[in-house]
């Protein structure tokens, strides 16, 4: 239980910080930028019926879903998903590599508590912040929706396409914690957590661009598409499994690595 | 000397692995493009979009480019070589600065029969040899895949221009770093702060993307002083480039006469 307040209090600053970040990041673009953008999808889509039909599927989407709402999350999702990425590795870093970092792994692990316990203490730690950062996230998320005027007849469903950034955020998080169990030295938390939210950026828009399939699976912003939900009403199967096989591996494989590895001296 | 000997062997192993990611990056992202010759039936692609809002093209992915030609969707992947390029030489410029803290071996190197100042302009200038690689590289990826690609465009031209706003803005970026961790207390803010204005600076590209007067935007989301559109069509903005090179400087000398000053702290 110490270990467990210890945890949770050194990353309160930290917390605040990038909650304050993530929710600036759903309001504007929600808030700030949705509304313009509604404005002008009226004239637009006037416009578009001019224009000659191969333009439009040249594109390869549907346009009218592009417009809606849940198109235009859709769309915000993956920067409000590189924010929480980032944080969700820093959460892990901080509270996995603390130790490792200040090169004082043999004073925890002389207190009186054994190695899986602690392993589960710290897991426990980084879980209830992830979660008490996205149940504050989704409540805002859902206030901006009814700002907004949506109807509440698809509120059901937004709700559960904006839980998708929890699920996004417990595979970064099992990311975050494979990493600092396995990489030799952590100079940096935060070079770490930009470079894994900035790679996870740059393949989801190869992957936008490239059109493969294939390349979605390595693509954890899409693992749970916003889209996906408001269109059909659940995630597709094949990504949540694969997003679980991400999670086992990388925790399994840690948690190995934690019970075992060797303490060494400085 | 040996100390710059020194520096670049131990940057290498983390260069190689950010030149085979630009490898990837660069090579997957070409071989996609098709072209969609023809399709719009005589109107260029263009004029349609000209008439399109700011806002909704943003969403599109295609704000102010045209990324039906080659010169625009190489545009696109560039502007990722561009993101790449700068997390990149914020990792370097951290390092040259608080590696040695961060490790505790700062009492080895700066008890060596030479100043402060010339350690530290050692190993900035490893850092930044690594920056010119990165940017030599990048072009050099470039040209080989519009080369497999086998249009008969030229486009050197737009990727050495690419490459000059790449080694720029990295550099920018570099010095930024170098600035705030010869300023911070504490050897690890360096990195958090230029990691901070580098994502505030992505943020602000997208705003500005977003909306349409970007006047005051664009001062500050330096990912945006040299746009697309310019870069197509040969142009380097010569105000921005200046307010680049200036910063760069002037927050160079600052941090060099800083780190003079600063005592060394065991963190």
């Amino acid at each position: 239980m110490n270990i467990f307040t210890y945890e949770v209090k050194s990353q309160a600053r930290s917390f605040l910080v990038w909650n304050v970040a993530l929710l600036l990041t759903v309001i504007i673009f929600m808030g700030g930028v949705y509304p313009i953008y509604a404005e002008s999808a009226q004239d637009i889509l006037e416009m578009m019926k001019g224009f000659p039909e191969g333009f439009l599927e040249a594109f390869g989407f549907n346009i009218a879903c592009l417009f809606s709402y849940g198109g235009f999350y859709s769309f915000s999702y993956v920067y409000i998903a590189l924010v929480a990425s980032i944080m969700a590795v820093i959460v892990a870093l901080s509270i996995f590599a603390r130790e490792k970092k200040m090169k004082c792994l043999d004073f925890i692990f002389t207190k009186p508590i054994s190695r899986p316990a602690l392993f589960g203490i710290k897991t426990l730690a980084s879980l209830s912040i992830v979660i008490l950062s996205n149940i504050i996230y989704s409540i805002i998320n859902l206030v901006v929706y009814y700002l907004n005027g949506q109807d509440s007849e698809m509120a059901g469903r937004f709700v559960l396409a904006s839980s998708g950034l929890l699920f996004t955020q417990l595979v970064f998080l099992a990311i975050g914690v494979f990493l600092s169990t396995f990489m030799k030295k952590i100079r940096s938390v935060s070079g770490i957590a930009t470079s894994v939210g900035f790679i996870a950026f740059i393949l989801t828009a190869l992957a936008n661009l490239l059109e493969e399939e294939a390349m979605y699976f390595i693509t954890p912003f899409k693992y749970f598409d916003p889209l996906t939900v408001m269109e059909e009403g659940h995630y597709e199967v094949k990504y949540i499994i694969a997003a679980i096989f991400v999670i086992s591996l990388c925790m399994g494989s840690s948690y190995v690595r934690f019970i075992k590895s060797d303490v060494h001296a400085v | 000397m040996n100390i710059l000997k020194r520096e670049c062997k131990v940057n290498l192993k983390v260069f190689l692995f950010w030149i085979l990611g630009l490898l990837v990056l660069i090579f997957a992202g070409m071989t996609k493009y098709t072209g969609l010759y023809g399709v719009t039936g005589g109107t260029s692609i263009n004029d349609l979009l000209s008439q399109i809002p700011k806002v909704v093209l943003a969403v599109f992915g295609m704000a102010g480019v045209d990324i039906t030609t080659l010169a625009g969707y190489y545009s696109v992947i560039a502007f990722y070589v561009l993101i790449c390029g700068i997390i990149y030489s914020v990792h370097l410029g951290a390092n040259a600065v608080s590696r040695e803290v961060i490790d505790k071996t700062y009492e080895f190197i700066f008890t060596k029969p030479c100043s402060k100042k010339y350690v530290l302009g050692m190993k900035v200038l490893a850092g930044w040899l690594a920056i010119v690689g990165f940017t030599v590289m990048s072009m050099v990826f470039s040209y080989a895949s519009v080369a497999a690609l086998g249009t008969e465009e030229n486009m050197n031209k737009l990727i050495i221009l690419y490459g000059i706003v790449v080694f720029i803005l990295s550099s920018l970026f570099y010095a930024f770093t170098i600035f705030f961790a010869t300023t911070s207390k504490k050897a690890e803010k360096g990195m958090l702060y230029g990691n901070l204005s580098f994502l505030l600076a992505f943020i602000m590209g997208i705003v500005h993307d977003m909306l349409d007067n970007g006047t005051a935007i664009k001062w500050i989301s330096p990912l945006k002083y040299f746009e697309a559109n310019d870069l197509i069509a040969g142009k380097l903005d010569g105000v921005f480039l200046i307010v680049c090179l200036c910063l760069t400087v002037v927050l160079m000398v600052f941090s060099f006469e800083r780190f003079q000053q600063n005592d060394l702290q065991a963190s």
